[in-house]
């Protein structure tokens, strides 16, 4: 149980590209907090400044308001899963699970009780006497997972902890991660590049491009009010409008053309975007607001939807329908925008 | 298909018999029997306090030689492993300098460094942390501090493949676990190349048991080892026979140790895997 608080973080490898800039968040006591990103943007990086195992060039971890710089990493307390599982190959199963409790000098009375009641939550009690080789990537990772949480540690971090399982496992897996640590009110910081994932189980979402947080905010926020051209293409935003000036109070100039929002703003926005399954086609012009003609150019079968792509005076629209007996390559049509959905980027 | 795989293996089991068995056979077949009794040359040469102390003093020089090199070599490798590599390979190159040598030209800088004359003395003198030379040459310290520099690269080479494929992770999640960094290298490090090491300690031991230049040069008339005594019966003497005694005795106490060295090391490693 403790509150974290990242500090202006800053770090580079090579002291040429600055693989970390000005990074700062905060974790509530017993909160999940995710950083979703895609590859190479530097989430281990963050998490390994946060355990202690990377200096930062400059920035502060605080914990409870006390700056940890100092504190060396075996006296945090802390609890990390390694994307790499990193398990200790001499060691079987049951001892790599038990080493922390070792570590923290519990009676072997109480280290069997724990350990078994973790390795029962994670699906590995007839796996305890195996040694890590002789366990699948899926075994290994839950291994990990249950090696960092039975100390119930004061912070817990992990590296794509799921990424390994298949879907359904993946499913149980991350509701159990949630239910331990809402039991048992861990402050966790969740590294992941699936953003299904993160949204089931955090209380804030980061996301985080290049070193940097994008925007941070609750998984309804990030989902229906992205900030940022990055974050809103990465929760599924395809259609993107850049926006040429500005008309009235909510009308913009869109390759000559004039898109309304009804999405409530005070920032002069440089982009908007709505979601494919979002925009309105139909066969007739219904003269309503930000309604355009449009020419289909192809579709898609995506699972579930049709994906089209139409060409209007707005550029190349992506639009999903439910059915595809409706329109045909070059039908001409309308698309509708619903003006409450069309959200106004920053950048 | 069988009878053709033993054809094929027909050279080399002939080259054996006759370069390594028939040899060695020549070697014992004297020794057996002797002037007295079956192996009676055995017993009166380990009835002999004389030799008793040859033994055990060669039995005291490996251990501590391979004790030694085993604190220096087994940190030593790690910090070698751990380096930028364009550092590590001019540090591998200098750990393996002495091998690339010949052994009588590093002996005798020992002997210019340990003298009563030598370097060491000399330094020590100059700064008065002493008053009269300390005789550190021709005795059983000159001879572990010589085997010991001609030993460590042997450990380091056996540890440093190993030693460069572990991955750091796994002692930094031990970290993170709450595990002291000597705990770390004690539980976690050290399990991991428990059979490098050993295979070090049982090259080194067994090199230090039997190995002649170090002590003829470095040793002392009177702190002889089995080797140099094998040397002094065999060329000094002319007791051919003798020598075989000891070489054989010699051969069978390595063997001994080794197995020995062996078993303790699996006892230890299965602690450690159950801690
Ligand atoms: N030890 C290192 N030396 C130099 N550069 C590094 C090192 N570790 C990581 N980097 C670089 O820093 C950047 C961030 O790496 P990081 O491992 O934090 O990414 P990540 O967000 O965890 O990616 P992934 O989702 O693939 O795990 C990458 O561009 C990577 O190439
Ligand atoms: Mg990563």
């Amino acid at each position: 149980m403790a509150e974290v608080t990242i500090k202006n973080l800053e770090l580079s490898y090579d002291k040429k590209h600055d693989v970390l800039s000005d990074l700062s968040m905060k974790v509530k006591n017993g909160e999940l907090v995710s950083i979703l990103g895609p590859s190479g943007c530097g989430k281990t990086t963050t998490l390994r400044i946060i355990a202690g195992l990377l200096k930062p060039d400059h920035g502060n971890i605080l914990v409870d308001n006390h700056d940890i710089g100092r504190t060396p990493v075996y006296k945090r307390d802390f609890g990390m899963v390694f994307q790499s599982y990193a398990l200790f190959p001499h060691l079987t199963v049951f001892s790599n699970v038990a080493f922390g409790l070792k570590m923290r000098h519990l009676s072997r009375h109480e280290i069997q009780n724990k350990v078994k009641q973790v390795l029962e939550i994670t699906n590995l009690t007839n796996l305890a006497k195996r040694f890590p080789s002789e366990l699948s990537g899926g075994q290994q990772q839950r291994v990990s997972l249950a090696r960092a949480i039975v100390v119930n540690p004061r912070v817990l971090l992990m590296d794509e902890p799921l990424s390994n399982l298949d879907a359904k496992l993946r499913v149980e897996m991350r509701e159990d991660i949630r239910s331990i640590q809402q039991k048992l009110h861990i402050t966790t910081i969740f590294v992941t590049h699936d953003q299904q994932e993160c949204f089931a189980i955090s209380d804030h979402v980061a996301v985080m491009n290049h070193g940097k947080f994008e925007q941070i905010g609750t998984p309804q926020d990030i989902y229906y009010h992205p900030q940022t051209l990055f974050v809103a293409h990465f929760v599924g935003y395809e259609n993107f409008f850049k926006v040429e000036k500005q008309i009235e109070n909510n009308e913009y100039q869109v390759n000559h053309q004039v898109i309304h929002t009804d999405f409530d703003h005070s920032y002069e926005p440089k982009y908007l975007t709505i979601r494919p399954n979002e925009i309105d086609l139909h066969q007739h012009k219904n003269n309503q607001m930000n309604e355009f003609n449009g020419k289909v150019v192809n579709f898609s079968f995506l699972g579930g939807s049709y994906r089209y792509m139409i060409q209007t005076d707005l550029g190349l629209l992506q639009v999903d329908q439910n059915d595809k007996d409706k329109f045909d390559v070059n039908d001409s049509v309308y698309v509708s925008l619903n003006s409450q959905l069309v959200i106004p980027l920053l950048k | 298909m069988k009878k053709r795989m033993i054809l094929l293996t027909f050279p080399g089991i002939l080259a054996l018999l006759l370069f390594v068995v028939f040899p060695m056979v020549q070697i014992i077949i004297p020794t057996l029997s002797g002037q007295g009794s079956f192996g009676s040359l055995y017993l009166n040469f380990l009835k002999d306090t004389y030799n008793q102390r040859i033994i055990l003093r060669t039995l005291w020089i490996s251990l501590l030689t391979t004790i030694i090199v085993l604190i220096i070599g087994v940190p030593l490798s790690l910090w070698i492993a751990r380096m930028h590599h364009r550092i590590k390979k001019i540090l591998i190159l200098v750990i393996l300098f002495p091998m690339l040598t010949n052994q009588i030209v590093l002996n005798f800088a020992w002997i210019i460094l340990l003298g009563k004359n030598g370097i060491i003395n000399h330094v020590l003198l100059s700064i008065h942390l002493i008053s009269r030379p300390l005789s550190l040459l021709y005795n059983n310290t000159s001879i572990v501090i010589g085997s010991v520099y001609l030993f460590i690269p042997i450990m380091v080479v056996s540890l440093l493949g190993s030693l460069s494929h572990l991955n750091i992770e796994v002692e930094e999640a031990a970290t993170v676990l709450g595990a002291h960094p000597s705990t770390t290298f004690f539980k976690i490090i050290l399990p991991q190349i428990s059979t490098d090491i050993l295979t070090g300690v049982i090259w080194v031991f067994s090199w230090t048991m039997t190995s002649y230049t170090t002590p003829q040069l470095l040793g002392g008339n009177d702190d002889l080892v089995m080797s140099t005594l094998i040397y002094q019966q065999a060329m000094t003497v002319q007791n051919w026979t003798l020598a075989s005694v000891i070489s054989i005795v010699l051969i069978i106490i390595s063997v001994g140790c080794i197995l020995i060295i062996r078993s303790l090391i699996k006892l230890l490693d299965r602690r450690v895997a159950h801690a």
